[in-house]
């Protein structure tokens, strides 16, 4: 299944290069504050951010009548490279775990209203649980090839729809003096997200997003179990002040 | 679009596949295997095909479940490769024997059909010798195993190399719920009779079951607090199991696969008629008097003496209410008990056994601790496969309770 969205991001990488970019850009139109996960260009600046949280659902089924769901804080970062080319920086911290990724990612408008994207993260999370009855750590790193579609609409209100396969590599535990790594490069699964960035209180502006996770592995949950039989499904909600 | 992309949830099975097919082993020429030719074939196989799936050795065992009138002896093969098994039934063809059954890989929800036989010239005429002793590369089992319910065709074949390893004293290889989880996707129902039957194929010695009580106080086996869909079948009941009596659960309830929720009482008769089972952990999960369940385990074990089984049943206490609740036992001090919580506890309670989470890693100063008190030490709950390994190589823990008990089976077994 994952050789389906390898072709998937080929197709989005060999449009990105061979559609005809918009005629003219909205000059009127400042995308500083208003869209970071939007696939929108960074012409007129070179940093953008915003800081929110992710609210994750456990899976029943997984984690049983322990529902966890703490919110993890989400702090993202682009910083422009050239017009359509944006290094993509984001940190979720949930204190007791925490994610880090980097990458970058390309940008073309298709038109006024239509944007695509095609980029490629590196994801380092680690885990410290020191508390009655664990004496654990875990880490690993992860690779995000992801790509979105947007749409502008006439009210300026931003819709994108993103997907993002991830592989999972180099799972390193400890509990107690034990000690345990696995090298293993695997695919882990597929996220979709779908997001509306808008204007919300004195010019600031909003993200909302949905997404569903469907992971065999998921690093917020490192302490509970290590991988899983099949693909998981988590679903998670995303809210974000757009800075 | 947000509500589908939210709502999209596949459900997952394992297809167990049918092995009715095999037209050699459904002969009526075929006879059961003699007993004197199964224990000598136990031992270390190294695989010669088939390893790029399952791994460079296997360890073999048979295990028996009695339903009926009939008993039905497995063979198991436990692999270290993806947590594979394979389970299979075995018959006599003329000089041959055969076994015919599946495979599972528990990372994943991969299975298919499992056939092999010893012919011959691979050490069959060994096996059916009259004191049959197996020596290296004397008996090669070969055959052949396929995907889901394909016709197999993909060879494989092991040939013996040593016997099974085992310890000095006693290891125990406990079963999670008597056999593993619901999201483990096995065949048969965690806390079930079904699953107290199927789980000494799996490579268990015991099990671990969780216990609770009903509204008019026969206690029960059942994990969570509420009746759910992770457990149960859509029914007209929910909310906490303790809120109905057993002839409503009895009635209205099933279990995910069908079973009804058992009582203890059936449980623990099954585990003493009907299995080789040696070891019962009643883990506690209600809250109140413990003497129902102190008095069925008293009852069971002279039961088990009087049939000449060696069986330990122990009652467990996981949380400092269940310790409180056991103290008021007259007689707790010569009741065995498995204590989870601290050391002093375990003194405090006289517990025969203290389990620990595996997440404080092997504690071998404080399992040594342990030991020069006379106890034992098991270790909960195990399944990453790496630190199975390292626990049973490195560490000192006279048990592991696992939800895959057949990976704790191979490596212990292997064990050099």
């Amino acid at each position: 299944m994952h050789a389906f969205y390898h072709k998937l991001l080929l197709f989005f990488l060999i449009a990105l290069t061979v559609c005809k970019p918009a005629a003219s850009q909205d000059t009127a139109f400042r995308a500083k504050h208003a869209a970071i996960v939007f696939p929108y260009p960074m012409i007129y600046e070179k940093w953008r951010s915003s800081i929110g949280f992710t609210l994750l659902t456990t899976p029943e089924d997984i984690t049983e009548e322990v529902r966890i769901r703490i919110p993890c804080g989400d702090f993202r970062v682009l910083r422009r490279i050239s017009d359509r080319l944006e290094l993509d920086g984001r940190v979720m911290f949930q204190i007791l775990q925490n994610h880090f990724s980097l990458g970058a990612r390309y940008v073309l408008p298709v038109s006024e209203k239509l944007f695509l994207s095609a980029g490629d993260d590196i994801g380092y999370w680690f885990g410290i649980l020191k508390l009655s009855g664990f004496d654990s750590k875990a880490s690993g790193w992860a690779n995000y090839p992801n790509a979105s579609v947007g749409y502008r609409t006439k009210k300026n209100l931003l819709i994108t729809l993103a997907g993002q396969v991830s592989f999972n590599y180099n799972y390193q535990a400890a509990n107690g003096q034990n000690k345990f790594s696995a090298k293993e490069f695997y695919y882990n699964g597929e996220t979709f997200t779908l997001a509306l960035e808008q204007p919300f209180v004195n010019k600031k502006h909003l993200t909302l997003a949905v997404s569903g996770i469907y992971n065999y592995f998921y690093w917020q949950t490192w302490s509970l179990y290590y991988r899983t039989n099949r693909k998981v499904f988590y679903p998670q909600v995303t809210v974000a002040l757009i800075l | 679009m947000a509500l589908c992309l939210i709502a999209c949830k596949k459900e997952y099975e394992v297809i167990m596949p049918d092995t009715s097919t095999w037209a050699d082993f459904n002969s009526t020429q075929t006879t059961p295997i003699p007993f004197a030719s199964r224990t000598p074939m136990e031992g270390i196989y190294g695989l010669t095909a088939g390893a790029s799936t399952f791994g460079e050795i296997t360890a073999i065992k048979w295990s028996y479940a009695i339903r009926g009138a009939d008993t039905t002896y497995h063979l198991s093969g436990f692999f270290g490769t993806d947590i594979a098994y394979f389970i299979c039934e075995g018959k006599r063809l003329h000089d041959s024997l055969l076994f015919n059954g599946y495979w599972r890989k528990m990372v994943s929800t991969q299975s298919g059909i499992m056939r092999l036989t010893i012919n011959p010239t691979n050490g069959s005429n060994i096996l059916l010798g009259s004191a049959p002793v197996v020596d290296s590369n004397k008996v090669t089992i070969a055959g052949v195993f396929g995907n889901g319910n394909d016709e197999p065709r993909q060879p494989i074949s092991f040939t013996y190399q040593r016997k099974l390893h085992k310890d000095p004293t006693t290891f125990h290889i406990l079963a999670h719920r008597s056999g593993g989880r619901s999201s483990d996707l096995l065949p048969v129902s965690e806390n079930s009779v079904a699953m107290i039957l199927k789980t000494p194929e799996f490579g268990s010695t015991g099990i671990e079951i969780d216990v609770r009580m009903t509204k008019d106080g026969v206690p029960i086996l059942y994990h969570d607090n509420n009746l759910n869909l992770r457990l149960v079948q859509k029914s007209g009941l929910i909310g906490p199991i303790e809120n109905y009596t057993y002839d409503q659960l009895n009635a209205f309830v099933r279990l995910i696969h069908g079973e009804r929720i058992p009582t203890l009482r059936e449980a623990l008769n099954a585990v003493l008629y009907q299995t080789p089972l040696t070891f019962v952990w009643l883990d506690t999960k209600y809250v109140g008097p413990m003497d129902k369940v102190q008095a069925m385990q008293t009852e069971f074990l002279q039961k088990a003496a009087a049939a000449g089984r060696n069986l330990q049943i122990v009652i467990g206490l996981p949380t400092e209410d269940a310790l409180n609740d056991f103290l008021k036992l007259p007689n707790y001090a010569s009741t065995p008990a498995l204590c989870e919580l601290s050391l002093d506890d375990v003194k405090k309670t006289n517990a025969k056994i203290w389990a620990p989470r595996f997440t404080e890693g092997t504690q071998n100063a404080n399992v040594d601790l342990v030991h020069a008190q006379g106890r034992l030490a098991f270790v909960w709950t195990l399944d990453v496969p790496g630190f199975t390994e390292q626990f049973i190589r490195e560490g000192k823990f006279d048990g592991i309770l696992s939800n895959f008990p057949s990976n704790v089976a191979f490596y212990y077994y292997a064990k050099r």
